[in-house]
Order: C-alpha cells, then sequence, then structure tokens
C-alpha cells in the first residue's frame, strides 16, 4: 500500500483529519457513557439524528443545522425522563429512541422514500466529507474536548460517586447536562463517520477495549483515545485499499481490537 | 464558634415525616456521635448538613452559611455510609479516590495535591497501596481509602456515616485512635454516625441521641445516666459501655 499516494488525496486527509479528531471525542465520552451504565444513549441519540436527518431532506435544508438541536433536545429528554419519572434509563433511552426512528421513516416516506444522501447517514461515508464539515467537525471536537479537559476531575467524581460529588457542592445537574449536550454534538458528528446504524459502536468499543486493561481512569481514556484513532486509521485504509464500506470497516477493526483486548486480559490473568 | 447548627429542622419523604423539628448545635472541637435506630433519619440529617436534601421547614447552617449555597465546601471531609455499593469494576486507583476529596481545593496546584495525597495516604497506613486499582483491595482497605479521601483535604468538619463497619478490629482500634488525635491535637469537629457505642463511648465528648426527633444531646458521661440510654441499648449494654468509658 502506497501511503504516500493515499494522502495524496484530499478526501483520504480530510477523513484522516475529521476522523480522528469525532474519534477521540467518541472515545473519551464513550468511557464515561459505559462506567455511567448509559452505554445505549449513542444509539438512542443516533436513531434521533435519522429523524432528524431525514426531516431536513424533506425540507431541503441542510442536515447538520437540523440535527443538532433536535438531538440535543432529546438528549435532555432522556435526562429529565429519567430524573423526574419512574422510568429507568434504559427504558427512557428506549423511548427516545423509537420516537426518532419512526419519525425518520414517516420523513423519508414523505420525501418520497430513501434516497442516496439517507443511506449516507445511515450507513456512514467518511471519504465524502467536505472542507467546510472538516473545519465544523474540528471546531466542535476541540472545543468539546476542551470542556472535559477543564471539567475533568469533576466528571471523574460523578462518575465514580455521585453522592460524594453532590456532598462536595459539584453542581452534578450541570455537569450531567453538559455530558448530555456533548453526547448530542458527538453522535451527530459520528453519523457522517460510521452512520446512523453503527455510531454507538465508535462510543461503546473503544471504551470496552481500554477497559480490559488499563490502570486508572485517566489511563482508560487516554487508552480509549489511542485505540479509537488508530482503528479509525487502518479503517479508513483497509475501506480505501479494499474498497469496502468504511463505517463497517472501522467498526470491524475496532471490535478486533476489543476482541484481541479480551483475549490478552485473560492470558495476562492466567499467567 | 457555632461548626452545625440547627434550628427546628423537619424533613418529610412524601408525608412520612423523616426528622421532626430537630435542633442542636456543634461547637469547634466537639467530638459528637450520633447515634439512634435504623430509620431514625440520621443519614437525612447528616444530607440536610450538607445541602443535599432540603428541609420542609427549620434551618441549618455549616460554618455559618445554609450549606446548599455553598459552591464547594472545602471545610468538610464527608465518608458516605454503604461504601461497599460502589462498581467494584470502575478502574480507578486509591490515589485517584483519595484527589476526588480535593476537588474542592480546585485552585491548589498540583505539587501540593500530590503532597495531600500523600500525607492521607500515611495518616491511614495505605501508601503501599495508592497505585493499586480499588476493586482489587479487601473491604478494610477499600474502606482506609474511602476514609482517606474524606480526610485528604485537611477538613475542619469531619462527617464520618458508620465509618468503622468494614474493619477488623485491630484496624478499628487504631482509626479510633487516629480520630481522637485529629481531635485533639488538629482541634477537628468530628460528626460520627454509628451503632458501636462501645467504640465511640471512650471518646466522643457529646452525643446525639435520634429518632425522627431529638431524644437526648449532651455529654457522654449524662448519656451514660439517661433514661433514653438505658432503653435503647438495655441496662446491660449500658452498663459495660460506660464501665468502659470510666
Amino acid at each position: 500500500m502506497d501511503l504516500t499516494g493515499i494522502f495524496g488525496y484530499a478526501f483520504i486527509r480530510h477523513a484522516f483529519i475529521a476522523g480522528a479528531l469525532i474519534s477521540v471525542l467518541c472515545a473519551v465520552l464513550g468511557v464515561i457513557l459505559v462506567l455511567r451504565r448509559l452505554s445505549l444513549i449513542g444509539d438512542g441519540l443516533a436513531h434521533v439524528t435519522f429523524g432528524s436527518a431525514a426531516l431536513a431532506m424533506a425540507l431541503n435544508l441542510y442536515p447538520l443545522a437540523v440535527s443538532l438541536p433536535l438531538v440535543v433536545v432529546s438528549s435532555f429528554g432522556i435526562l429529565k425522563i429519567t430524573e423526574r419519572t419512574r422510568v429507568y434509563g434504559d427504558a427512557a433511552i428506549g423511548v427516545v429512541s423509537s420516537i426518532g426512528i419512526a419519525f425518520g421513516v414517516l420523513f423519508a416516506s414523505i420525501a418520497g422514500g430513501f434516497n442516496v444522501d439517507l443511506f449516507s447517514y445511515l450507513f456512514g461515508s467518511i471519504l465524502s466529507i467536505r472542507t467546510s464539515e472538516v473545519f465544523i467537525s474540528a471546531a466542535v471536537c476541540l472545543v468539546s474536548l476542551a470542556v472535559i479537559y477543564l471539567h475533568f476531575d469533576e466528571i471523574y467524581s460523578i462518575t465514580f460517586d455521585e453522592e460524594f460529588a453532590r456532598a462536595s457542592g459539584i453542581r452534578v445537574d450541570r455537569i450531567n447536562a453538559m455530558l448530555m449536550v456533548l453526547t448530542a454534538v458527538t453522535v451527530v458528528l459520528a453519523m457522517k463517520i460510521v452512520g446512523v446504524m453503527l455510531t454507538s459502536a465508535l462510543l461503546v468499543l473503544p471504551a470496552v477495549t481500554a477497559l480490559q486493561n488499563s490502570h486508572g481512569f485517566r489511563n482508560v481514556i487516554i487508552s480509549a483515545a489511542a485505540v479509537s484513532v488508530v482503528c479509525l486509521f487502518a479503517g479508513v485504509l483497509i475501506s480505501f485499499s479494499w474498497d469496502i464500506p468504511s463505517g463497517a470497516a472501522i467498526v470491524i477493526v475496532n471490535a478486533l481490537f476489543c476482541a484481541a483486548a479480551f483475549v490478552y486480559r485473560s492470558t495476562a490473568g492466567r499467567s | 464558634m457555632n461548626i452545625v447548627h440547627a434550628e427546628g429542622l423537619t424533613v418529610e419523604y412524601g408525608t412520612a415525616p423523616v426528622l421532626s423539628d430537630v435542633s442542636f448545635s456543634i461547637h469547634q472541637g466537639d467530638y459528637v456521635g450520633l447515634v439512634g435506630p435504623n430509620g431514625s433519619g440520621k443519614s437525612t440529617l447528616i444530607k440536610c448538613m450538607l445541602g443535599l436534601v432540603r428541609p420542609r421547614k427549620g434551618t441549618v447552617t455549616l460554618f455559618g452559611k445554609d450549606p446548599s449555597e455553598m459552591l464547594f465546601r472545602e471545610k468538610t471531609g464527608f465518608l458516605p455510609q454503604k461504601m461497599a455499593l460502589f462498581n467494584p469494576r470502575f478502574p480507578t486507583t486509591v490515589r485517584e479516590v483519595v484527589s476526588q476529596g480535593l476537588i474542592p481545593l480546585c485552585r491548589s496546584g498540583r505539587n501540593s495535591r500530590d503532597e495531600m495525597i500523600g500525607r492521607a495516604l500515611a495518616l491511614l497506613d495505605i501508601e503501599s497501596i495508592g497505585s493499586r486499582l480499588i476493586g482489587e483491595l479487601s473491604g478494610g482497605q477499600q474502606q482506609r481509602a474511602f476514609i482517606a479521601r474524606a480526610l485528604v483535604n485537611e477538613p475542619d468538619l469531619l462527617i464520618l456515616d458508620e465509618p468503622a463497619t468494614a474493619l477488623d478490629p485491630e484496624s478499628r482500634d487504631g482509626f479510633y485512635a487516629m480520630l481522637h488525635n485529629l481531635n485533639r491535637e488538629r482541634n477537628v469537629t468530628i460528626l460520627l454516625v454509628t451503632h458501636d457505642i462501645g467504640g465511640i463511648g471512650a471518646q466522643a465528648s457529646k452525643m446525639l441521641y435520634l429518632d425522627k426527633k431529638v431524644i437526648f444531646f449532651g455529654g457522654f458521661d449524662d448519656f451514660c445516666m439517661s433514661e433514653s440510654m438505658a432503653q435503647f441499648f438495655g441496662s446491660s449494654s449500658q452498663h459495660i459501655i460506660c464501665h468502659k468509658h470510666d
């Protein structure tokens, strides 16, 4: 494989830059969500993203502009259903997710069925990322990562022991709301890379891989980010070289890393 | 100086009363044992003091301020009840757990934080397990780590909710001795929720006996002589505990 030649293509460079940033953000948030037992929130919000993308196409609007606010509102919906009703988090995700997918099918039908654009949101199209989307993704990712870095201690505290965090005076509700917004934004951005169907994998798999062998919360986050970027690069290269769908390639590479981490852990545990 | 002051504190969960017209004051340097039967409102009282539960009536202040309005509680150390319920698979080291107690001191520098964590680990004699994962430790070692977290910010007020439950007898004696030193040498005010009346009885300067309302609040010697002591613990236990205290 001629790497120099591959990087000569602008669309490959775009894919790597935007993909790497979004992968890091997914991995960092993924660790927090997995440890808080909210792994499937990515799946639920991705379904809402599909519904909002279908709505944007039916109205001939830019999908990102419609998806971002709708998915942020939906993430707050999940948070409020969990806080104020007797519904557990997984059930709240299920409620919002099914509403999202139902509206998606409805809007797609109104727009005249599933066209090529909508399929690109379902299955991702990292190799078709435009320059403007690279800049938007980069800006949003860098701001999101900076917010997480600045509140890292509070996020750790809430993730490990929410009661102690509240007793310490940390504004837990504000941090939870902030994490919901970041998750919603990340899911919308990740949709372009791996698609609605596989967004959850980008959040969950690097986190699960890192959790097998890393020592300490900070190390788990760093390992998950590293695994996620390596898998993205490998997936894009495999996709380009073998002409297979990029989203599927990235997720399969992630799954292989996860399996290797399981094997290493069980082998190291026996020795 | 009043460290904690409660006045007519009343809390209800739904329509069920949990605390009813509770009033007391804890002064600087006091070592108070908070006792009472299960469901008597001990944990709820602590949650009120930390601003986690809002009373229906009455007020509580911490260092003269409404605790729910204090952004960070840098003067308070807290050990919650039932730490055994934490997720043992959580990938965090003992040092990370202890560092959680420093979040209220967010402006302290990295070196200062490391030093404070080191001092807390040394105080609990757990320096050697600082880099171990919390889930890999024994119940007693985990409890020491959580106690170190409560002490790491060198608080003026220490609130401990049944801290000695996971400790073996030797560790428990050492733990009570450490609390005694903190109280006497550093003038740390201590509020300790416990059912181990024999353990705390040898040290506490005051007892707060709660059963939805304040049944008794005063010195330990007076508590020994009180009817509530005999009612709650029985006359034979009363004799053993109070004899030990002598």
